[in-house]
């Protein structure tokens, strides 16, 4: 809700509306002396007898000295009426009243026709003066004005009674203009017709100046207003009232020509004069009335485009009325009832008891202007619209609010566009204060006047901190590196962006990197006036970058470092080798050869027991040797180069079983079957490892059959030929596949088959370094079968 | 000044006390001979070779070892580095090197016989053949192969 201020009053905005104030304020203290003036004149004709000075025009009826003697009051009175010292205006009081005195007193004689010796209290006139009908007694009109001047005067001093004084002065005006038009037409006093003393010229013109004198003095109130007002009403009453004056008066004239003339008689003189008049005034009226419509409808079209409907209520009747535009505001018709309920019946539910209240006790109340945002009910549709309503009291003479008038405009769309308005920034706020990047602006000065976003987080300001702040202040000194790597400050970046350039420069603060778009702010005309910039922070790409840099820079070194670091290990493992081929067998060596020394020397010494156990103790060294040499064997491999080459597995296989199974197989009866197997590129050398260690393998695991039954083939498995060696042995338990292959690991027991454990782990490693893969199946008592693949060699 | 015949026919480069003993055993056995001279590592074996070219600069007759059996595996001074030193000298080079080691290691033969060995014989741990072996040794370096002379 809008505030309620509403500063112009009621008086400011008429007196605003009323041309030359000051000079109608002027004008009637002349016209005060002017008055004064002649009734002197009239007193100095009276003295020095000069009957010129009495009745101005030859042969007509004299001012009498009591009338001259009030209208010098009463012009005294007018002058000094808007003095604003209180002296001058008791005495202007005092002479007024005096005045009225005066007449009051003619009047008293008039009406009882007893003499109070007033008439001849100043100077005597002689019975039977011209157009007299009681010698010196002043005419009764004469009498009338001067009391009701007298009256009216005073009145002027109070705004409230202004009025009341323009409503004396007026018949006032016309019984001048009534007189001074009879004295024009020549009608001299007291006659037949009238038997009154008709005013004397100087009388009547003193009056009529008095007259006009007391309405213009506060032509600013009552209802001369309507005569000094600055609209069209004002220029029609300023024009047209005089012209029709000359125009009757035009009229008058041009008829007695025409029965002087002898054009037309008395009777038609007459009906010309009606007709003519009646025209007149009807043609006047045309023009006011067409005039007052052409401007009702434009005021009706202009409230219509802006949706301002206006309205007059009647405070005491409860009753207003209004435009039609308002009608289609609050969706009424003709039907719906004009009053306080009316309105309070279309006002929206939630806003009914708030706006009643407000009309009651803060408009009625405290007698301030309304003004209040309220939402409606629109009778005709139903729909909730938004109005404003405005509206100024009037007070009546008692001070109590007699009228109010206003506007109610529809502001429906304007607050939904305030609304959306609203909404669009509050969004746009939210997403300003959450977004993870800085968003700033600056004035002309480049002080700022935004700053936002989560990005401040970062360096640990608020939201809104640094506005206000000059932008220099804050950047100044703070380096910015642009992309062509060119370093400028803080003070640089403002500059360039008030000059109207847009800067995309790097910048620094607290160990938080930013990318920042620095440029201008124009306005409507292109005009740079503050500077917009957004900086997203990029802290974390910053340091990546800078640790990839880095990293590139050692990463030759590195490799270098680790390429010395394996050959390190390299040669320590061929050391290492190296020493337990040597060192582990020397021992041995002395065990044996001593042992064998012993057995040699002190064998008679020996029973069959202690002979025994150097037997034991050389075959245990003869085992360790074994051991020792298919270790380094083993760990040889590893270090050999392939040597690849078209090979056929079938081949090598018969070599094998001709060289190196003919000891084992010796007084045994094992049948190796050998297929028809795929060539494949392999070592031969390793793949005679591989075959041997596999055959001579079921060879010994055959060693408890009778019948041996060994073969080596091939099948085919998603392309790729899978060999085998299958034999019809011990097998093993699957459930210790997975330790088949492992250096040292053995499956069964020593006495049962002998072995070092290590010949598997010898197949495994060549197969695997030739890129294939190896596993068995078995079944205990049941023989197993060893697969392999070469794969693709590398 | 040592007589001919007292001078050893074999320099011998051991370190294991052991392997010296069996050695000098099985040497004996086979009755080739006793006069062998063993050197517990590289340094020594060096001052050995070099007293020996000494006696030569004092104008005497080089009386130098039929063959040397080098160990590889030696402290203070490998078996590779005395080897070197020898094959570097002008009069010692012409001395034939037998590596004699527990090795098997192929960067070991190469490196060996880059260097101008003589010959290269694995010892087995089996006795017998050692025994075996030793006698192979001392029947070729010392009765079959003719020793170079020196000037």
């Amino acid at each position: 809700m809008r505030s309620d201020t509403h500063p112009p009053s009621s008086k400011g905005a008429a007196r605003d509306r009323t041309v030359g104030v000051s000079r109608t304020r002027r004008v009637p203290r002349w016209l005060g002396f002017a008055t004064a003036a002649i009734g002197a004149l009239a007193l100095i004709g009276w003295v020095a007898d000069v009957g010129l000075l009495k009745s101005v025009i030859p042969g007509n009826v004299a001012m009498k000295p009591n009338a001259a003697l009030g209208l010098i009051l009463l012009g005294a009175a007018l002058s000094l009426v808007t003095s604003s010292r209180a002296a001058a205006a008791r005495l202007s009081g005092g002479f007024a009243l005096l005045a009225a005195t005066i007449g009051a007193a003619t009047l008293m004689e008039i009406v009882t026709g007893l003499d109070f010796g007033i008439d001849q209290l100043l100077f005597r006139e002689a019975p039977g003066a011209v157009w007299t009908a009681t010698p010196g007694q002043m005419a009764p009109e004469t009498a009338v004005c001067l009391v009701l001047l007298g009256l009216a005067l005073p009145l002027l001093r109070h705004d409230r009674s202004i009025v009341l004084a323009q409503v004396l002065a007026t018949p006032v005006g016309l019984v001048a203009v009534f007189e001074l038009v009879a004295l024009a037409l020549g009608a001299k006093g007291a006659s037949p017709e009238w038997p009154f003393t008709l005013m004397p010229f100087p009388t009547a013109t003193a009056v009529l100046l008095l007259a006009v004198g007391t309405l213009f003095t506060r032509a600013d109130l009552g209802f001369m207003t309507v005569a000094t007002a600055d609209t069209t009403a004002g220029k029609f009453v300023r024009r047209i009232v005089p012209i029709t004056a000359v125009l009757m008066l035009a009229i008058d004239e041009a008829n007695n020509l025409g029965e002087e003339a002898g054009i037309f008689g008395h009777d038609i003189r007459a009906a010309v004069s009606m007709t003519v008049a009646t025209a007149a005034v009807a043609v006047v009226t045309w023009i006011v009335a067409a005039t007052l419509h052409a401007r009702e409808m434009t005021l009706r079209a202009s409230q219509r485009a802006g949706g301002i409907g206006s309205y007059e209520l009647d405070i005491a009747a409860g009753t207003w009325s209004g435009t039609q535009v308002l009608d289609e505001i609050l969706g009424i018709d003709a039907t719906d009832p004009r009053t306080l309920e009316g309105w309070a019946a279309v006002l929206h539910p939630d806003d009914r008891d708030e706006m009643l209240r407000y009309f009651r006790e803060h408009v009625l109340g405290q007698r301030l202007p309304f003004d209040r945002d309220y939402r409606i009910i629109r009778k005709s549709d139903g729909q909730e619209r938004w109005v404003s309503g405005r509206g100024e009291l009037t007070m009546g003479e008692s001070g109590d609010p007699m009228t109010m008038v206003g506007t109610i405009q529809d502001i429906t769309e304007r607050r939904r566009a305030e609304a959306m308005l609203q909404e669009a920034e509050s969004r746009l706020g939210a997403v300003l204060s959450s977004a993870p990047i800085t968003i700033v602006a600056t004035d002309s000065q480049g002080v700022f006047t935004l700053s936002e976003g989560k990005g401040l987080e970062r360096v640990g300001l608020e939201p809104g901190e640094n506005v206000g702040v000059s932008a220099i202040d804050v950047w100044g000194s703070l380096p910015f590196v642009e992309p062509t790597g060119e370093v400028i400050t803080g003070k640089d970046v403002v500059d360039r962006a008030l000059a109207g350039d847009t800067v995309n420069a790097v910048s620094e603060l607290r160990g938080v990197y930013f990318d920042n778009h620095i440029g201008p702010l124009r306005d409507a005309d292109g005009e740079v006036v503050g500077i917009v910039g957004v900086a997203a922070d990029i802290t974390e790409q910053t340091l990546a970058t800078e640790e990839i840099r880095e990293l590139n820079r050692t990463l030759e070194a590195r490799v270098e470092e680790r390429t010395r670091q394996l050959t390190e290990v390299n040669s320590e493992l061929e050391a290492f080798s190296s020493s337990v081929s040597h060192d582990l067998r020397a021992p041995l060596r002395s065990i044996d050869g001593f042992a064998k020394i012993l057995e040699e020397n002190y064998a008679p010494q020996l029973d069959e027991k202690g002979r025994h156990y150097l037997e034991v103790i050389r075959s245990s060294v003869g085992s360790m040797g074994h051991l020792i040499d298919s270790l380094l064997r083993f760990s040889r491999l590893g270090r050999e180069a392939l040597h690849l080459g078209k090979v056929d597995p079938a081949a090598i296989a018969r070599i094998v079983v001709q060289e190196d199974l003919q000891q084992e197989t010796q007084g045994r009866s094992v049948k190796v079957t050998i297929g028809e197997v795929p060539a494949c590129m392999a070592d031969r050398d390793m793949l005679r490892v591989v075959l041997s260690n596999l055959l001579s393998n079921a060879v010994k695991f055959t060693g408890q059959r009778d019948r041996a039954l060994i073969e080596f083939g091939a099948t085919r498995k998603g392309g790729e030929p899978v060999y085998f060696v299958r034999d019809n042995g011990a097998g093993f338990d699957m459930r210790y596949a997975g330790k088949l292959f492992g250096v040292f690991e053995r499956l069964h027991n020593a006495d049962e088959f002998e072995g070092t454990g290590v010949g598997l782990a010898m197949t495994q490693r060549i197969i695997h370094r030739h890129g294939g893969r190896i596993w068995a199946e078995a079944e205990v008592g049941r023989g197993a079968t060893f697969y392999f693949t070469i794969g693709d060699a590398p | 000044m040592k007589t001919y015949d007292d001078a050893p026919e074999i320099l011998l480069v051991e370190d294991n006390p052991n392997d010296v003993e069996l050695l000098l055993r099985a040497l004996k056995k086979h009755r080739i001979t006793n006069r062998v001279n063993v050197a517990k590592d590289g340094v020594e074996a060096l001052e050995f070779l070099r007293s020996i070219g000494k006696d030569a600069e004092g104008g005497g007759k080089i009386v130098a070892p039929r063959v040397i059996l080098l160990d590889l595996k030696l402290p203070r001074m490998s078996g590779t580095e005395v080897l070197s030193q020898i094959k570097a000298d002008p009069v010692l080079r012409k001395i034939p090197v037998v590596v004699l080691t527990s090795s098997q290691e192929e960067s070991d033969l190469a490196a060996t016989y880059g260097l101008n060995a003589n010959s290269y014989i694995v010892k087995p741990v089996d006795f017998e053949r050692f025994l075996d072996i030793a006698r192979h040794i001392g029947i070729y370096w010392l009765m079959v192969n003719e020793p170079p002379v020196f000037d």
